[in-house]
């Protein structure tokens, strides 16, 4: 093969990357984008606010449960309810211990999810709609529990310390928690037979059944590990607050939702990874960041600006991704089938 | 609770061809501060009987509907999925309307919007008599026409639809369209009834309230038939259960648990009929 010839395969690779993995890309130019945009973006407070932010964080615990039940063709509502619910929890129990406030908030988490797992798949109802219930329930439940009061921890509680300690002065010790377990449900969706038979199920559960798959004890358990996560979720959130509020997290199950899409997961199942979860994860929260980081430039950029560029954003995202995917006239081709014109 | 009924017969077409729309209170915002501005900057011209009442219905009518037809966009053209497809207008339309309308909140002086919402004509609340008109026009789209089984096609399966020669993508573009009207429609009402327009809170969480009445009432969230008269039912059920929790004194936690649950039981039901 000539120079010429190499130089063009290449590039073709290249697109070939580009188009697998529309999110990275992004991320790297929005990285990018900050580097020039701002002087100084990349500042020791500027990084390490980034990455102790809660969309980092707490997000990223439910959306890396959320990639499970996505990948099986499942959705859970519910993340961001059962979070608070855990996050009241672990407020109440503080005072017997740290560990006893988190294993509660845990396991009130697991235990949700578990109601959520047993609705969907050994009584067979629809997941959005469990959920759903779910949803208004927990935030009922954290109203009921906290008696519409705000719950308050005292700065010396241990969780409180572990997540505002900063390793080196830049990465904070929880962000570490969620690389670890981010890891272990790496291992678990992508190199584990549990992985496998999600993403079986998601494909295809019919399929899946006929060849042996315990499809409901499977998909049962995707919720618990969502509900485990949010749990834990849940002590962060309280950790980062001090507080132990009832209404706190409003709508943070649709960012989760969109942080796991972002990425590149399909909402019809069947198909996702823990990484690409990831990326999506920290694609928000920097675009987040991005949009402080310019309103305290001088720029004003007001709260319904921000829910404008969030939106486009996102919007943005999924366009080139469909675009990406579908790649003009394989997109075209399909709509016409779609139009019922004879291809 | 007209508003969440005209909403839910929208939502009804939507769900049966399979799809969802996060998006019917943003909408509601993009509507209603497009009539309030209509309102504020031409208040002579909205006063006026008939016209002024005909010309804000237009006004909050055509912008949801352009919006909609967005949505319909983005799920038909692009093939995006609708949660996704529509959480982006969740997100950015209510800001969208606060950008409008300065974050402000305006004070309806028309008379016409005001009596639209609290009025009474023949015994009924103008908003009822609107609510039915509006169930009846749906009865009949879906009891006669074409559209009707187009939808029910492409919630069944969109390839074999397709196949049969079913426009997939406008009957799409259809719905989600029908779906933004509905809700600038539903805009008004609600801006006649509170008599002032607040984008902050205009329709603010309604999309789960409006999505679970449709499950209730029996349509299923993976397409297929519409159940109309069930929907109705649903709406019905949950709106008087949250009115009638409330009156009792029932504290709010207490009623949103009872409220899940029965969400729960009646779809429990629905499955159990079905089978």
């Amino acid at each position: 093969m000539n120079e010429t010839g190499r130089f063009l395969n290449g590039w073709r690779h290249a697109g070939v990357f580009a188009r697998r993995n529309g999110a990275l890309c992004v991320l790297i130019f929005v990285l990018f984008f900050a580097l020039i945009r701002y002087d100084g973006f990349y500042n020791q407070f500027n990084v390490s606010s980034i990455l102790s932010s809660t969309e980092l964080l707490c997000i990223g615990l439910m959306a890396i449960g959320l990639t499970f039940v996505i990948a099986a063709g499942e959705i859970d509502l519910s993340v961001a309810g059962v979070a608070v619910c855990s996050s009241v929890v672990a407020a109440l129990l503080a005072p017997f211990g740290v560990l006893t406030a988190l294993g509660g908030a845990v396991g009130i988490g697991a235990l949700l999810g578990l109601v959520n797992g047993l609705l969907v798949a050994y009584v067979g109802l629809p997941s959005f709609i469990v959920t759903l219930a779910m949803l208004l329930a927990t935030r009922g439940l954290s109203l009921m529990i906290s008696e519409r009061n705000k719950i308050p921890v005292d700065y010396s509680f241990p969780l409180v310390g572990f997540y505002n300690m900063k390793i080196g002065g830049l990465i904070p010790a929880p962000l570490l928690v969620v690389l670890a377990i981010a890891a272990i449900a790496w291992v678990l969706f992508s190199r584990a037979r549990f992985g496998l038979h999600v993403l079986a199920i998601g494909g295809d559960r019919g399929a899946s059944e006929l060849m042996g798959l315990r499809s409901p004890r499977i998909r049962a358990a995707v919720f618990v590990i969502t509900g485990a996560l949010s749990g834990l979720a849940g002590a962060f959130l309280l950790a980062k607050t001090t507080t132990g509020n009832p209404l706190e997290a409003q709508g943070w199950e649709l960012t989760a939702i969109a942080a796991v899409v972002l990425g590149g997961t399909s909402l019809a199942g069947g198909r996702g990874s823990i990484i690409s979860t990831l990326v999506g994860v920290a694609l928000l929260a920097i675009v987040f960041q991005i949009l402080n980081y310019e309103n305290g430039q001088g720029i004003p950029i007001n709260s319904y600006w921000q829910n404008v560029i969030r939106g486009m954003f996102v919007l943005a995202i999924v366009v080139v991704q469909a675009l990406a995917s579908g790649n003009g006239p394989r997109i075209r081709r399909r709509n016409q089938q779609l139009d019922g014109v004879p291809a | 609770m007209t508003a969440i009924a005209i909403l839910a017969v929208g939502m009804t077409l939507i769900v049966a061809t399979g799809g969802i729309d996060l998006s019917v209170g943003s909408l509601m915002a993009l509507g209603g501060a497009a009539a309030g501005v209509l309102m504020v900057e031409a208040p002579e011209l909205t006063s006026i009987p008939g016209i002024g009442l005909l010309l804000v219905l237009l006004v909050a009518i055509l912008v949801a509907g352009i919006f909609g037809f967005v949505n319909g966009l983005l799920v038909g053209w692009l093939g995006i999925q609708p949660i996704i497809a529509t959480l982006v207008l969740l997100i950015a339309g209510r800001g969208v309307a606060q950008l409008v309308t300065s974050g402000r909140l305006f004070t309806v002086e028309s008379a016409p919007v005001i009596a639209l919402g609290r009025g009474q004509f023949l015994g009924l609340s103008n908003q009822t008599w609107i609510m039915l008109a509006v169930i009846i026009v749906a009865a009949i789209i879906l009891r006669t026409t074409v559209f009707a089984r187009y939808v029910v096609a492409v919630g069944g399966n969109e390839k074999a639809a397709a196949g049969a020669g079913v426009p997939v993508r406008k009957v799409k573009f259809a719905v989600y369209t029908i779906m933004g009207c509905l809700a600038g429609l539903a805009a008004v009402l609600s801006i006649g009834i509170n008599g002032a327009v607040d984008t902050a809170n205009l329709g603010l969480g309604w999309e789960f309230a409006v999505i679970s009445a449709v499950v209730v009432g029996g349509t299923a969230l993976t397409g297929g038939r519409p159940k109309l008269a069930g929907t109705i039912g649903g709406v019905a059920l949950l709106q008087l259960l949250a009115f009638s929790l409330a009156s009792h004194n029932i504290p709010k936690e207490v009623a949103m648990l009872i409220q899940a649950a029965v969400i729960i039981a009646a779809v429990i039901v629905q499955l159990r009929k079905n089978r």
